[in-house]
């Protein structure tokens, strides 16, 4: 049961209290946290430096492990298995019900974070393109809403670049809703959904549950459909502050009040602001120089110089000689 | 292509006072020179289904099933037209079944029946896209087996066409159920844990040949179906059959169902 030493999982820092904004990330997370693996997390991470160009991936050494299923077997390898104290009947019932789940919620998940376009555009991109370094992140936020084109158009069977009436988004909605009744009910009064024990089914419910309901897209009904089950709302909480109490992360500071608009601009948005503002700066600094190098080298300025020497009655006399001499 | 919620909606309100007509049709490619294995799968299952609630229905064959279909999450076959009403894929003809009040399985209680819908969900995906995979993705059996079929319906240059599109399809389908990154032991373990899953839950109720109780459901149905296609399909590549022959409890399974309701079919070894 050694762990290397230096072993780093790279994640996209959280938001919302969450210790991630991203499902497949947040899994990754709860594999490592739920089995008190203590390996470091780094938030601060570059997509594009993992084997394969997404997040998350672990670092141990030399070697990347990129997307959650590596990384599952990597921790299962090294004595941290996530089903170490389930049953044999439980770890079937919970490979069953994580795939039914995945059934159900992965298509909503997509859609609604990735593919609508009006959710995409306000809010999603912004947030992933905090978490990615320049230069990519005006990119690179893009390759999820493709994804997502692909996940919709076989899970739901319609084109999100197709205008907003052809979107058919009651039929995820309502199977969200249904899978969403079913966790509430199967979860009942109990800590993990197996009892006292946790499990990766534990592990997906909350990736899903816990981001869709802490969101603030513009378009979310399940969000409202969340909030009607106490009992969701509270494992997610109690998941969010005990077992994530040091990664969770918020920008928004807590004593803060929100008060209309201005909550929408948390400190790290204006500081953002304020870094545009140095580079709009320079940019336009960089903008007239260039135009200046450029005029000087098509020798306007001479032409002033001289223009004004000659120029004493306001009439504009023909430069003959002048330009004999110049040539 | 109509929106499959939209159509359950609609049906849902005129469906109850309707008997199940007796022309209902069910459609799918040619048995012997087209379906492929996945297709046939499900087609087996909706047959196996139907059979076990005791709806009488029409087999129609047809080169262009597939087009025909209104649409699905996979396979996007078989589809029935029964009436006014054209379904596709396994959920949800069971689903228009049920609202008819005919289906089996209304002995069973809603957590019962909330457990075997995922039981069912767990079959389809893992045992589809395992056969997609085979299908498609290994290059030997696209090859000698998924291309020349698919395409014998077709002039030539169409037949290329054709395949080339729905290789993309499928492989498509692959990358969003995260099946693409897979290799064939990984594909194989994953079959071989359905599998195991399945036979313990078949070994719950040892009493009964069924899964639940003494009478079927649709467990037993797309049960049926994949495991069945998958040990009658004779591919280059053996490794699902090899896998699924393992479970001596699943084999014994698909023998009786077959025994019961096709009894002019036979299960070779």
């Amino acid at each position: 049961m050694e762990m290397q030493l230096g072993a780093m999982l790279h994640v996209y820092k959280g938001e919302w209290g969450l210790p991630s904004i991203d499902f497949e990330c947040l899994r990754a997370l709860c594999l490592l946290r739920f089995t008190r693996c203590p390996m470091e997390v780094q938030t601060s991470s570059n997509p594009l430096r993992s084997g394969t160009g997404k997040l998350p991936y672990l670092q141990i050494g030399n070697d990347k492990f990129a997307g959650y299923r590596q990384i599952k077997r990597v921790l299962d390898r090294e004595g941290y298995p996530i089903d170490a104290h389930l049953s044999t009947k439980q770890k079937h019932l919970s490979t069953t019900y994580a795939n039914w789940v995945f059934t159900n919620l992965h298509a909503y998940y997509h859609y609604f974070l990735y593919g609508e376009p009006h959710n995409f555009d306000t809010t999603t991109r912004s947030l992933y393109a905090k978490r990615t370094p320049f230069p990519f992140n005006f990119y690179y936020p893009s390759s999820y809403q493709k994804e997502a084109c692909d996940v919709v158009q076989v899970m739901a069977g319609f084109d999100v670049n197709d205008k907003m009436d052809k979107h058919e988004g009651d039929y995820l909605v309502a199977n969200a809703k249904k899978c969403v009744n079913l966790l509430s009910r199967k979860l009942g009064r109990k800590v993990w959904f197996f009892g006292d024990t946790y499990s990766e089914f534990d592990a997906i419910v909350y990736s899903y549950l816990a981001i869709i309901f802490k969101i603030t897209l513009p378009n979310n009904p399940l969000q409202n459909h969340i909030k009607g089950c106490q009992n969701l709302v509270n494992f997610i909480n109690r998941i969010t502050r005990d077992i994530f109490r040091d990664e969770g992360y918020s920008s928004v500071k807590l004593t803060k009040t929100p008060s209309g608009t201005e909550a929408n601009l948390t400190p790290s948005e204006r500081k953002f602001l304020e870094s545009e503002f140095n580079t709009k700066v320079v940019a336009g600094v960089g903008a007239i120089a260039a135009m200046a190098a450029f005029a000087a080298w098509r020798g306007i300025y001479n032409q002033l110089t001289t223009r004004s020497s000659t120029d004493y009655d306001g009439i504009d006399y023909e430069d003959d000689e002048l330009e004999e001499g110049l040539d | 292509m109509t929106s499959q919620y939209l159509n359950q909606l609609h049906t849902a309100d005129k469906l109850a006072a309707e008997p199940w007509p007796e022309d209902a049709t069910l459609y799918q490619p040619y048995e012997a020179e087209q379906i492929l294995l996945p297709e046939n799968a499900s087609c087996l299952a909706v047959k196996a289904y139907l059979k076990m609630c005791n709806l009488p229905f029409g087999i129609r064959s047809c080169a262009n099933a597939e087009h025909m279909s209104p649409g699905g999450r996979m396979t996007k076959l078989p589809f029935i037209r029964a009436g006014a009403f054209i379904f596709a894929e396994f959920e949800p003809i069971v689903n228009f079944v049920e609202q008819k009040d005919l289906a089996i399985g209304s002995w069973q209680d809603e957590d019962e029946k909330a457990d075997m819908r995922t039981y069912v969900s767990l079959v389809e995906n893992i045992f589809t896209m395992a056969e997609l995979y085979i299908s498609f993705r290994n290059e030997r059996v696209y090859k000698e087996v998924t291309a020349p079929r698919n395409g014998i319906v077709f002039p030539w240059p169409l037949s290329v066409m054709q395949n080339y599109s729905k290789r993309r399809n499928a492989l498509r389908l692959l990358k969003v159920y995260q099946w693409d990154d897979l290799d064939i032991d990984a594909v194989i373990d994953k079959v071989a844990k359905c599998c195991e899953t399945l036979e313990y839950k078949l070994k719950e109720s040892p009493d009964t040949p069924y899964f639940y109780g003494d009478q079927p459901c649709e467990l037993d149905a797309i049960a049926f179906g994949h495991l069945f296609s998958i040990l009658t399909t004779t591919l280059p590549n053996m490794a699902l059959a090899q896998t699924v022959k393992k479970f001596k409890h699943l084999v014994e399974f698909c023998r009786f169902v077959d025994e019961k309701y096709f009894q002019t079919r036979c299960l070779h070894d």
